[in-house]
């Protein structure tokens, strides 16, 4: 079902749009591609409310919930106040998330934080106007985006094996960490597939992968419901004692808590493929957001249940401890939960950051052929493809999650400068029909949040290593400025364009045309 | 021409998917595999609780101040909460009680003092039923005077008449005295040789003269015994702790020994025993016993403890290896030799590292601290030294052996002439009998403070309780806030955790009293021991220690500490505080440096 452009949203988009050269680029319809299709080239409208909620949990809810959900516990010293601490992170996520629903409905175009930048600051200088949106999808699309599919893939792949450990723990070590790399690349190419063949495809394999994963969080909670009726209360009985007294733990126990609830803005980075996205975004969010909370408060209950501080922080991966000790011959389930939820992880994550891609490219900020979208299947193949490979390359450098935790901190600086651009426009787009709006004190407090949470590394732990970000960012400045503020185009640029073209039978999605 | 392209490189692509998928599993299929150790059994992971039957709790009807089977049964519920995973009864026997049972004089019945064949499976029965195994002690060396192998052997009946170790006499002295064919000692002092007048020649006995040697030089005598082994395991029982094996063999031409040490104490221990101990030979044997009982072990594995005592060095060849193994393990007395001399962090130290040294590769490594045979370990060690001797014990790799009484800390007894029943004292008189009788660490175990400690009801046991029982005994430490019975239980608490089961061990001295050693796995809780063989307070820094993280939280601690010290408590790892004889068990996080990303 092909969705309807709305009459405004064409207009703010060319507002705000970068003129394009797209259109200079004269593409012959290809050999078979009949004249009705070419009218309706756009990504289609696919994800209902139910889709929209499994991709917002099926991004927020990635591995670390199973494999390392004690650094808070480790930081907060007690079981009550590390409660707390979860549920006041979910909170301050469905807060964050609020803000991105108005911000959605404001833009509703896909890219999330990449098009409210845009939107807000695109205007108000010629120079550093863009910049900050160019620098946001440089970071995701190039580095961080590919880096976390490639470490969730590679999470993926060492529970897919557990149920073969009994082969594989027997193998020598180098031999383990090759056939490690081998099954990620599988996986990846999978779910690379799947993105590029078809939006259905992926909103199907999402549901049943999300449904999945529910599934072992609720064995998980279940089990620790159990052991607390069975009267196994020791561990939980001791409440706050412990608690730690010092403001950097406390700080650093909300970093990591609220690390596990990132995601949320996901599915506003899809807007464009949302049904009725006014109403289904706040929705979703209303509605994903508490899920994921609630479940990970449950999750930490049972876990704290039936395991001791120091087995939780010490463990490798905390849920196979706990299935080990209390499910018995079904202990599989666990590896095999986190197996599917990683994949589900991944497979989300790449879809919308090709979304972001797919943006990026249609604004000239990105190569251009990323935002074309194939004939047929109306996927956004080149920009699918090109992720694919980026998470390829990471994989097969080896060791990257120092990587993504250098850079990570920059997504709340994007957070909070989305609140500020939510501020923005809520002067300059006064006249724009807000259906959903945010009271002020959010986008305020979410700011403050965004410093801190950028403050809390770079204060408890100043290190040289917050310069690869500053790094990254430099190194976008310096292909902005040639290839975005100066709009140089290599001559082979063409050439390439019209050979990806070809190859992938694409065409530029239909909002280029005009 | 572009169509083809993109069937060509769609091929291409799924092509490449699958070589790697087929990849993977040759990878998987082909790899030689290496070895990692198997997950671990029953008898690696819970301590073996020895039960002297005589001594453990008296049952009958009327009471006869002797222990018995059911008695045994009695205390299983509270032998299941001490957390230990095996019982080993010393002998039950039928016997005439010459050495406490371990004159056997029917391998295949039961002592009527203990009890029936029935109160024998009711207890393997009720044992079972709680999770615990069932270990038999098995006497291979000899077999009670009274036995008819014996009998028959003095008769030249056949096949009995090779049964034993006979030999003519060397000669005869005045009024036609038999001279023994050599200068062999028994264990027990004065000669390995006695006379039978019936068959007129000498039989070897090794340990006391009612306990004749078994010939197993004659292959039907192994046989036998082989047999009783089978027999026993056909009734249920989990393994063995094979008595006394370095004497199964004797030097074929009966050479004279050499005289070691004129001045020992004891006769035994002034010659030389080159030729009646630990000769090759025994390991053989060994090897056939342990063929039967891996025959046996489809289900749960059957195991066999040794006892010799002897260098570790030449101890460890009781493993044997890996195509032929003997013994799961060789039972380790190297704290109870060094708790016989001057007790030092250093000579722990040594005790420990010298065993772990010389462990052969795989081998599963075990710790005595006290049996029926040594002074009490409190007695040995000093009262105050219990709950830290306990912790260094059953925290280190591999299986404690703990003998009844231990876990409270009992004391050796003080028993009279008139009152000493273990013939090794008897033999020595009344002036010597105190360096030799094994009666102090074989008094009745003291339950509570009612009559005869709650061991029996009778008028007299058979060896006078602890004078101590009112305040030394199992009720009043469990009902006191802290006590050497609560550390034992939390001890045997903290084996249940992969550090202690699989970790790696650190073993260090601190400012030259303090004896630290950690048990760290990556993933797990570490655990670190600390105790001051010191009678001061010393403050130590275990900081340095591998994996070492700055806070520690305390799990269990001997009971030398102040009434207001409390488990639970996080502690700085800089400056650990420990009493005079103090013992201390932390857990901490251990530090590796990981890798973490929460996504």
């Amino acid at each position: 079902m092909v969705a309807q452009a709305k009459p405004d949203y064409g207009t703010h988009h060319r507002n705000a749009l970068l003129a394009t050269n797209s259109t200079e680029v004269e593409i012959s319809p290809g050999e078979n591609m009949p004249r009705k299709t070419m009218q309706k080239m756009q990504l289609k409208r696919e994800l209902g409310l139910f889709s929209a909620v499994n991709l917002i949990v099926g991004v927020m809810i990635g591995s670390g919930i199973f494999v390392s959900p004690a650094s808070a516990l480790e930081r907060s010293g007690s079981v009550g106040l590390c409660l707390i601490i979860w549920a006041v992170c979910g909170s301050i996520s469905l807060l964050g998330a609020l803000a991105f629903a108005e911000l959605g409905t404001v833009v509703p175009r896909s890219g999330a934080e990449y098009a409210y930048f845009q939107e807000a600051y695109g205007g108000l200088h010629r120079f550093w106007g863009p910049l900050p949106s160019f620098i946001c999808c440089w970071v995701y699309v190039i580095i961080l985006r590919p880096a976390e599919v490639a470490v969730i893939i590679l999470t993926f792949s060492e529970y897919i094996c557990q149920p073969f450990a009994y082969h594989i723990n027997y193998m020598p070590a180098e031999s383990q960490e090759i056939l490690k790399k081998i099954i990620a690349l599988l996986g990846l190419g999978l779910l690379t597939y799947i993105n590029f063949i078809s939006v259905k495809l992926y909103v199907h394999v999402q549901n049943i992968f999300t449904s999945c994963k529910l599934f072992a969080c609720l064995v998980v909670i279940i089990g620790g419901l159990y052991e607390l009726c069975i009267g196994n209360t020791q561990n939980l009985t001791k409440g706050f004692g412990g608690s730690t007294t010092s403001p950097k733990n406390l700080a650093l126990a909300f970093y990591s808590g609220l690390w596990a609830f990132d995601g949320w803005s996901t599915v506003t980075s899809v807007t464009e493929e949302v049904k009725r996205p006014e109403v289904n975004i706040p929705r979703s969010i209303m509605i994903g957001v508490p899920l994921v909370t609630a479940v990970y408060f449950m999750m930490n209950v049972a876990y704290m249940t039936v395991l001791t501080i120091p087995e939780m922080i010490a463990a490798p991966a905390v849920a196979v401890i706990f299935g080990d000790r209390i499910l018995g011959v079904m202990n599989f389930i666990i590896p095999l939960g986190v197996a599917l939820s990683t994949f589900g992880c991944a497979l989300s994550i790449q879809f919308s950051v090709t979304r972001l891609c797919y943006v990026a490219g249609r604004e000239g900020h990105m190569v251009e052929v990323f935002s074309y979208i194939h004939m047929r299947r109306l996927t956004p193949a080149p920009a699918v493809v090109s992720q694919g490979l980026l998470s390829f390359i990471f994989i097969i450098i080896g060791d990257i999650t120092s990587l993504i935790d250098f850079a990570s901190f920059l997504i709340w600086i994007f957070y909070g400068a989305a609140m500020v651009a939510l501020m923005l426009m809520r002067r300059t787009k006064k006249d724009v029909k807000r259906p959903y709006k945010v009271p002020l004190w959010i986008p305020l407090f979410i700011i403050f949040i965004a410093l801190f949470l950028c403050l809390v590394p770079i204060i408890t732990d100043p290190s040289p290593r917050y310069f690869i970000a500053l790094l990254f960012i430099g190194i976008g400045i310096a292909v902005y400025v040639p290839l975005v503020y100066y709009r140089h185009r290599p001559q082979w640029m063409d050439k390439f364009t019209y050979f990806i073209q070809v190859l992938m039978e694409v065409v530029p999605s239909e909002q280029s045309f005009d | 021409m572009w169509v083809r392209i993109r069937c060509i490189l769609l091929v291409v692509y799924w092509t490449s998917w699958l070589t790697m998928l087929a990849g993977a599993i040759t990878l998987v299929l082909v790899t030689p595999k290496c070895s990692v150790a198997d997950p671990l059994e029953w008898w690696q992971i819970s301590p073996i609780y020895q039960v002297y039957p005589l001594s453990y709790q008296d049952s009958s009807h009327p009471p006869d101040g002797v222990g018995d089977i059911p008695g045994i049964e009695s205390r299983l519920d509270y032998i299941k909460d001490l957390g230990v995973g095996a019982i080993w009864l010393s002998p039950i026997y039928k016997s005439p009680m010459k050495d406490s049972g371990y004159d056997i004089q029917d391998f295949r019945d039961i002592a009527p003092v203990f009890g029936t064949m029935d109160d024998f499976h009711s207890l393997s029965k009720a044992v079972h039923k709680r999770g615990i195994k069932l270990v038999l002690d098995f006497v291979p060396n000899h077999s009670s005077n009274l036995h008819e192998w014996f009998q028959k052997s003095v008769k030249r009946e056949v096949p009995y008449a090779d049964y034993y170790i006979w030999a003519d006499a060397k000669g005869f002295g005045t009024e036609a005295t038999p001279i023994p064919p050599n200068n062999w000692r028994s264990v027990f002092g004065g000669s390995a040789w006695e006379w039978n007048q019936e068959r007129r020649q000498f039989y070897l006995h090794q340990f006391l003269k009612e306990q004749p040697d078994l010939n197993y030089r004659n292959p039907l005598v192994l046989e036998e015994m082989k047999n009783v082994m089978q027999f026993w395991l056909d009734q249920g029982v989990d393994g063995f702790r094979l008595d006394a094996v370095a004497h199964l063999f004797e030097d074929e031409d009966l050479r004279d020994e050499m005289v070691k040490d004129e001045d020992a104490t004891d006769e035994y221990s002034q010659l030389d025993h080159k030729y009646t101990f630990n000769l090759p030979e025994v390991l053989d044997v060994l090897r056939e016993f342990r063929i039967v009982l891996d025959k046996n072990s489809e289900n749960a594995t059957k195991i066999m403890m040794t006892e010799a005592y002897m260098p570790v060095e030449k101890l460890m060849a009781y493993y044997g290896n890996k195509s032929h193994p003997i013994a799961h393990f060789p039972l380790n007395f190297a704290l109870i030799s060094a708790s016989q001399k001057n007790i030092t962090a250093q000579s722990i130290y040594t005790a420990v590292s010298t065993w772990m040294n010389n462990l052969p590769k795989g081998a599963w490594p075990n710790w005595v601290i006290g049996n029926h045979d040594n002074s009490r370990a409190a007695t040995r060690f000093g009262a105050e030294l219990v709950d830290a001797i306990n912790m260094i014990a059953l925290l280190l790799p591999g299986t404690p052996v703990t003998y009844n009484g231990e876990e409270i800390g009992m004391e050796d007894a003080d028993v009279s002439w008139e009152q000493t029943k273990d013939t090794a004292g008897i033999n020595a008189g009344p002036k010597k009998y105190k360096q030799f009788s094994r009666d102090p660490e074989r008094t009745p175990m003291q339950w509570d403070a009612g009559i005869n400690a709650g061991f029996s009801n009778a008028n007299q046991t058979w060896l006078p309780v602890n004078t101590n029982y009112k305040t030394l005994n199992v009720e009043s430490q469990l009902n006191e806030k802290w006590s050497h019975i609560k550390v034992y239980k939390q001890l045997t608490e903290a084996r249940k955790t992969e550090a202690i089961m699989n970790g790696g061990l650190d073993i260090h001295i601190l400012e030259d009293s303090v004896l630290v050693y950690t048990r760290v796995r990556e993933g797990f809780p570490g655990y670190v021991v600390v105790v001051n063989f010191a009678p001061d307070t010393v403050t130590v820094d275990i900081t340095n220690l591998a994996h070492m993280p700055n806070e520690s939280s305390v799990y269990t601690f001997s009971t030398t500490y102040a009434h207001s010290f409390t488990a639970k408590k996080r502690i700085s790892n800089s400056a650990v505080v420990l009493p005079g004889k103090g013992g201390l068990v932390l857990t901490f996080v251990p530090d590796f440096p990981k890798e973490v990303i929460s996504l």
